[in-house]
């Protein structure tokens, strides 16, 4: 069963240990025509005759020679290396053309793997959540006008009688001052509804989320759920951190929970706070502050939601005449809404980072072709003058020295789109640091 | 060519280089090209190179082993000698070679009578 590796093994042996095998081997031929020569001799030839007779037995001593190494040895490694040789010698010689084409293929490859890994994280992976197939976000609308937040009022009524959605809630994005122990900072966060973390199926690392109890007026509303993020940089991972109290806004409020690795919506938040409705808040029609998120319910089509939405928005506008003429409600994927943004942008720049990579390959085709041009006048000169059939020269028209070519481009390319990506991330770091300090 | 001579298929040769030490124990190159010779009666056409390959191929599946001794003549030689997993595949091939030169046989004779 393992025959074949045994014959592997050997061969690698035999490979790398050719000079000897080659040796041997001749050592072992020569003996050979010897004894034939002497038998030949025993039967009455003479000694010309006897070794010409016993060289015929033996056949042909050079194509043996050559049949039994590569048998022996690894044939398909021994033109590589050959061809890699070859191909660093010629590369060698004209430094120019090879760093200009490297540095081509190089750019090429660099850029388009950089756009490619910003798309593939924005546009091609899912949301980092669970219920990422179910989870919409829900908009108002006015007609000719773009994406509106929602009422208090309009969010509490859509969550009273919707039917399609479930885990409805809203938030407003908030920046909270942390101040008491340690330096003050400014973090972003979010004040949330009850349902915020079950509507992106989100379980806490630490302790609990905010609860319906905790997004009341009147109740023990001061509490504060942190991201893994600022657990790690601010309180230094510290386990006991729950039911530790935090002056956040120049108030106390108890830790309750710490959020997994990676939680940060909306828009890397750190703090989340509950959003406990005001007296005023409830039946305020006017302010549209709030960013509706919910889950599909299960087996239900975004269709049947948007038809609910309408209906809803008609009950709305009915009963609140005059407060939101031609209102609309509209559900998307929360997906759909976070990329829509920069998706075509995106887009613009990979379909030209793609073509700047054809015109990189064309132009290192074109520079080929020329040198293969130019070397095929030079040969036709010296082919009368090849001496041994068979000898060792390069075949005419190398794919070689392009595919060498080809892997140092991907190389530098790699390296390329690794610090292109590395300063953007930086470039985000600095833009945010800025940011803070105003 | 010699109508009466046949060319050795390798396979063939394989097997036969592996009885011929199983039945005389270590020898040479030399000495396996003689005794195929004399057994064969001239019938089957050697290049006596061909020796030295199946040689090889045997050595790599691990069928044979090989040292370097002193022949008759008292030149350095390389000595070939079966293994215990050579002993094995040369059973396997021999009741292998039966079978099948059994069934070729049983053809041929239905083909002359028809």
């Amino acid at each position: 069963m393992f025959g074949w590796m045994r014959v592997l093994t050997s061969r690698i042996r035999g490979w790398f240990t050719a000079h000897e095998v080659d040796a041997d081997f001749s050592q072992e031929l020569d003996a050979h025509l010897e004894l034939l020569t002497e038998q030949n001799i025993r039967r009455g030839m003479t000694p010309e005759e006897a070794l010409r007779s016993a060289r015929v037995r033996l056949g042909g001593m050079t194509q043996l020679r050559e049949t039994y190494r590569e048998l022996g040895g690894l044939p398909v490694a021994e033109t590589f290396f050959q061809d890699f040789r070859y191909a660093l010698r010629t590369l060698w010689k004209s430094p120019g053309f090879t760093l200009v084409c490297v540095l081509t293929l190089g750019l090429g490859i660099g850029a388009s793997t950089a756009i490619f890994s910003v798309v593939n994280g924005v546009l091609l992976r899912p949301l980092p959540y669970p219920n990422n197939g179910r989870l919409v976000r829900i908009e108002e609308r006015h007609a000719g006008e773009s994406a509106a937040n929602f009422t208090y009022a309009s969010y509490l009524d859509l969550e009273y009688e919707s039917k399609s959605l479930e885990s409805i809630s809203a938030f407003r994005p908030w920046s909270f001052n942390l101040t008491g122990e340690g330096e003050p900072e400014q973090v972003s966060g979010a004040l949330v509804s009850a349902m915020f973390f079950s509507a992106l199926g989100s379980k806490p690392f630490l302790g609990r989320t905010i609860s319906a109890e905790d997004d009341q007026p009147g109740g023990d509303n001061y509490v504060v759920v942190l991201s893994y993020a600022l657990w790690q940089s601010r309180f230094g991972s510290d386990l006991g951190i729950l039911g530790r109290m935090l002056r956040v806004s120049a108030e106390n409020y108890r830790v309750i929970g710490v959020m997994p690795r990676g939680f940060d919506y909306p828009d890397e938040s750190k703090v989340w706070c509950p959003l406990v409705p005001g007296g005023q808040l409830h039946d305020n029609r006017r302010s549209h502050l709030l960013t509706v998120i919910a889950d599909l319910r299960s087996g239900e089509p975004l269709g049947s939601a948007r038809g609910e939405m309408t209906a809803i928005a008609e009950r709305i506008e009915k009963q609140n005449p005059g407060v939101d003429p031609d209102m609309l409600i509209t559900v998307v994927s929360l997906k759909k809404s976070l990329v829509a943004p920069v998706q075509p942008a995106l887009l613009i720049l990979i379909f030209a980072v793609g073509l700047l990579s054809l015109i990189a390959c064309a132009n290192l085709a074109n520079l080929l072709l020329v040198r293969v041009a130019a070397r095929q006048k030079r040969v036709r000169y010296s082919c009368g003058h090849r001496s041994r059939p068979g000898a060792a020269g390069p075949p005419v028209a190398h794919g070689k020295p392009g595919r060498h070519i080809a892997g140092s481009g991907a190389g530098l390319g790699y390296s390329v789109a690794e610090s292109a990506l590395h300063s953007g991330r930086q470039y985000r770091e600095h833009a945010e640091v800025r940011r803070n300090q105003h | 060519m010699d109508a009466k001579k046949s060319e050795v298929l390798q396979g063939t040769l394989d097997l036969m280089i592996l009885k011929t030490l199983h039945a005389l124990g270590p020898l040479h190159g030399f000495g396996i090209a003689r005794r195929i010779e004399q057994l064969s009666e001239e019938v089957l056409q050697l290049n006596e190179g061909t020796v030295y390959t199946s040689l090889l191929r045997l050595q790599q599946h691990g069928w044979i082993a090989s040292e370097w001794g002193t022949s008759e003549n008292n030149r350095k030689a390389k000595f070939y000698s079966i293994t215990k997993r050579g002993l094995k595949q040369l059973a396997l091939e021999t009741e292998n070679w039966e079978r099948i030169s059994g069934v070729i046989g049983r053809v041929l004779r239905i083909a002359e009578r028809g």
